[in-house]
């Protein structure tokens, strides 16, 4: 991050008239908003996408910020007066204090220019209104009706370099949506824009549009039809971190519904991989957590103590914990009370269906338990043990369990007894499967991150510079050596 | 530098006879405590940690008033009293000793001052008292002595963020020129630190090392200390060094005549009479584990592991161990141990396997090839997370 960080303040004072003036801080919002837009200018002209995204990503931080008099200086600063978007931008600001405008009056040098400001920097203001409007719930319906035009426009314009604002502005739509409608109306409007999208090759405003699409699936649970896109569409490879975080808990909660656990536990993991550090975005990854704690019980791991102590996790998950703890110790009645009572957190947490698939598990584990600390074990100690009611219960039960897979072992039914094989071979013929696949992660890492490095523009000249007075000097050393003037002990020295 | 031996302030036994007054399952040790602890407030005059203390316990917790300390009005009163005209005092040599005298004056009269609001026990105020005294402190003995004395308000008030911060201080400081004297009272303070966080085994190596030249009289008596220094060192310690530091150290079996049990858990443990360490144990944990403040919430921990180590050690011998001789082994019945070594079997910390039908434990030589790559697997797991999130930057 060190050499991005660097260039950020090297452009700020560039854009500066006074040299060397230090960036202050913290700016205010408005100020902030105006530097932005100054950015986002920037990155079309030069064509360079890394300023929209160094913008885009201080959004989140920034939008916590504002308020509508720092936007409504902000729009004033960057506009000339009398421009149509100028008047339309204000006009869905509703009216704010005059103190607001001498913010305006800053001298802020990096917002002088005179012409009119480029679309993106319309849109960025348009997005940070509805996100403006979104914070309070009257104003709901105004931002529907305002990301609806902001659509409306993008589409028209179609502009490359407009994608990465789309692609958030889309994220905000589908937000408008959720808080102020039903997401079920936007579906056909995502469908058509996705179709698009895919056309244009536009991979952020794709990836966001597949998610805002699988999450309003899943939120009407429509599982069946969520599979169908995600088996029809191929979600872009160059999507941000966060879009894929964002489809890999998707996709793990379609598959944990679909019985595949383990495809679930590695999308789920994959989401808590790439989403941001734990303090930056807790609720996504308490989520997260929340399901792959749930799937991993189903898969008949119980998963690590220390997950739950995280201080992030620690409060979120606790119910989770309890169930853990009753699933561990195999006792079904334990786990009856605990699913009581923390029923309506599950609910809420929408996880109560699949933690109801849990009560055959209970038993599952118990019975796996037994098998690691027995070799051999008559059925009857096995019935005491779990608590079942009969003999023919526990045989029935270890039974399913072995042609289910969860133990290796064979029932002796003439002498009523259970044998278990040893199961110690983990270090078997999968370890070379398993080494290659985290050896390939570890590589392709390696050459993404040599890719992506990025060279100081003039260094080379340098190079060039030091390269000629060193052919400058050999040259002159050769005539020397040519001219008789310099010998062989004089060269001695310069080893 | 004149020696000073120095005070046990604030006085560490006294949080302790609270811990035992508050916990209704210690009745019966609940008259001695009470008696000692009012002893203790009144020789040290702890106004402000007094009152503190029964408003805390005053409020509608429990029904019994005998695990309560009742709030004696005119005993605060008194202390309290007693408490501002010292302080008065205090403050007024502390400005004349500003006015007139010199710096080494002002400098004792501060630490006076802080070592008067650490007695009585006001938190706050002592830290801060304290604080000023170490800027104004002269030479590097004095400064040293009240780090150390801060760490003891840390113990006392259970409060772990001061003891860290100021025992890395302390131990920056006793690096640049401490005396031997403070070096191994320091070394006691960071084992009595490690034992209240868990860390039995570098608790153990640091009590053994100070066993010698033991004189921090004002943190710890030296029979709780060597019963310390004993209880961990019995987790941790290899056979071999447990017979040489704990079993033939002398000032172990000075110690033992008052402390029986902590002899028998070692020497049996060490000769392999398990029913009798089982007894030994059990006693351990009722009469010294769950009373001590400090040691409390590791009791249930700390009972789980020896006895691991225990059932380990037996194990150790034998290829295959009938279920009835193990019993007979350690005093108890077949049922109990069936249910413990199953429990430990499947939590991975024994290496067995139990055959009930035939009533046999048989052991396995666990190969390290398996555990070490299933760690490689799983750390190798975490740290390929936290790579991840380093891509971050590629986007």
């Amino acid at each position: 991050m060190a050499d991005i960080e660097m260039k950020d303040d090297k452009s700020k004072d560039k854009k500066e008239e006074v040299k060397e003036e230090p960036k202050p801080e913290p700016l205010t919002p408005a100020a902030e908003i105006k530097q932005n837009a100054a950015q986002i200018a920037r990155a079309v002209s030069t064509l360079e996408p890394r300023f929209t995204h160094r913008v885009l990503r201080s959004l989140t931080a920034l939008r916590k910020k504002v308020d509508e008099a720092a936007i409504k200086s902000a729009v004033e600063g960057v506009y000339t007066k009398d421009s149509e978007a100028k008047k339309t931008l204000l006009s869905w600001l509703p009216a704010t204090s005059p103190g607001s405008l001498e913010e305006s009056m800053e001298v802020d040098s990096s917002a002088k220019n005179a012409s009119e400001p480029v679309p993106e920097v319309e849109v960025y203001l348009r997005l940070l209104i509805i996100y403006q409007l979104l914070s309070s719930k009257d104003t709901y319906a105004g931002a529907l009706d305002l990301a609806h035009q902001t659509v409306e426009k993008m589409q028209a314009w179609n502009r490359r370099s407009m994608d990465a604002i789309a692609a958030k502005v889309w994220f905000a739509v589908m937000r408008a949506y959720e808080l102020g409608g039903d997401l079920a109306d936007a579906r056909p409007l995502f469908l058509a824009a996705q179709r698009t999208a895919s056309l244009r090759h536009d991979d952020e405003a794709q990836a966001s549009l597949i998610n805002c699409l699988l999450r309003s699936y899943i939120a009407y649970n429509l599982y069946s039809q969520a599979d169908k896109l995600v088996s029809k569409t191929t979600f872009p490879a160059s999507a941000s971190n966060a879009q894929f975080a964002r489809y890999h808990y998707y996709l793990g909660r379609i598959r944990a519904v679909q019985l595949n656990y383990t495809d679930a536990h590695t999308h789920l993991q994959q989401a808590v991989r790439r989403a941001p550090p734990a303090r930056t975005a807790p609720g996504f990854y308490q989520t997260v957590n929340k399901y792959l704690v749930v799937v991993e019980l189903l898969m008949g791991d119980i998963p690590d103590r220390g997950l739950f102590r995280q201080e992030v996790l620690e409060k979120a998950l606790g119910a989770y914990f309890d169930i853990v703890k009753a699933v561990r110790t195999g006792s079904l009645a334990q786990f009856q009370t605990t699913l009581q009572k923390h029923k309506d957190q599950f609910e809420a947490d929408k996880t109560y269906s699949l933690i109801v698939r849990l009560r055959q598990n209970v038993i599952k584990t118990g019975i796996r338990r037994l098998s690691l600390s027995y070799s051999r074990i008559s059925l009857r100690d096995i019935c005491v043990k779990l608590n079942l009611d009969s003999e023919e219960d526990a045989e029935y039960i270890v039974g399913k369990a072995i042609r289910d897979g969860v133990i290796e072992g064979k029932i002796v039914h003439e002498k009523g007894w259970m044998e278990c094989m040893t199961q110690k071979n983990n270090y078997g013929p999968e370890v070379s499967e398993l080494f290659g696949r985290r050896i390939a992660f570890c590589l392709n890492l390696h050459n993404q991150s040599v890719k992506a490095m990025r060279y100081p523009l003039n260094a080379h000249r340098k190079e060039l510079a030091a390269a000629e007075g060193a052919r400058e000097r050999e040259k002159e050393l050769a005539k020397g050596i040519q001219d008789g003037e310099i010998d062989d002990e004089d060269l001695g020295g310069d080893f | 530098m004149a020696e000073e031996v120095v005070l046990p302030i604030p006085n560490l036994a006294v949080p302790q006879n609270l811990y035992v007054l508050s916990n209704p399952a210690l009745k019966h040790l609940h008259e001695k405590a009470k008696k000692e602890l009012l002893e203790g407030i009144k020789a040290d005059e702890m106004g402000p940690w007094y009152r503190s203390v029964t408003s805390a316990l005053s409020p509608p917790s429990s029904g019994s008033s005998t695990c309560q300390l009742p709030l004696d009005q005119s005993l605060l009163d008194s202390l309290e009293k007693a408490n501002e005209e010292e302080l008065k005092r205090l403050d007024e040599r502390l400005e004349a000793a500003e006015k007139t005298e010199g710096e080494a004056e002002i400098s004792a009269t501060l630490k006076a001052r802080a070592d008067y609001l650490t007695k009585i026990g006001d938190k706050d105020r002592a830290l801060e008292a304290q604080k000023l005294a170490l800027e104004k402190a002269a030479g590097l003995g004095s400064r040293i002595d009240i780090v150390l004395t801060v760490v003891r308000i840390g113990f006392f008030f259970s409060d772990t963020s001061i003891v860290t911060e100021y025992m890395a201080k302390a131990e920056k400081l006793i690096d640049e020129g401490g005396d031997w004297d403070r070096r191994n009272r320091l070394k006691v303070y960071r084992a009595l630190h490690f034992i209240s966080i868990r860390q039995f085994k570098r608790a153990a190596d640091l009590f053994l090392d100070a066993l010698s030249t033991f004189t921090a009289l004002e943190v710890i008596s030296f029979n709780d200390f060597v019963a310390m220094a004993v209880v961990s060192g019995a987790l941790t310690l290899g056979r071999v060094d447990l017979k040489k530091k704990v079993i033939t150290a002398p000032e172990v079996n000075q110690v033992i005549p008052e402390l029986p049990v902590l002899g028998d858990l070692v020497k049996n443990l060490y000769e392999c009479h398990y029913d009798k360490f089982f007894v030994a144990l059990a006693t351990l944990e009722q009469s010294f584990l769950i009373p001590s403040r400090i040691l409390h919430p590791h009791a249930r921990y700390y009972v789980r592991e020896m006895r691991i180590l225990a059932y380990a050690q037996l194990l150790e011998s034998y290829r295959s161990l009938t279920l009835e001789s193990l019993a007979r082994a350690f005093g108890v019945s077949v049922e109990f141990i069936d249910g413990e070594i199953s429990r430990f079997i499947a939590n991975s910390r024994l290496h067995a396997r139990i055959d009930r039908v035939n009533g046999i434990v048989e052991t396995t030589r666990p190969s390290s090839k398996n555990a070490q790559y299933e760690t490689v697997v799983r750390q190798g797991d975490v740290l390929l997370n936290e790579v991840q999130r380093l891509s971050k930057v590629l986007y």
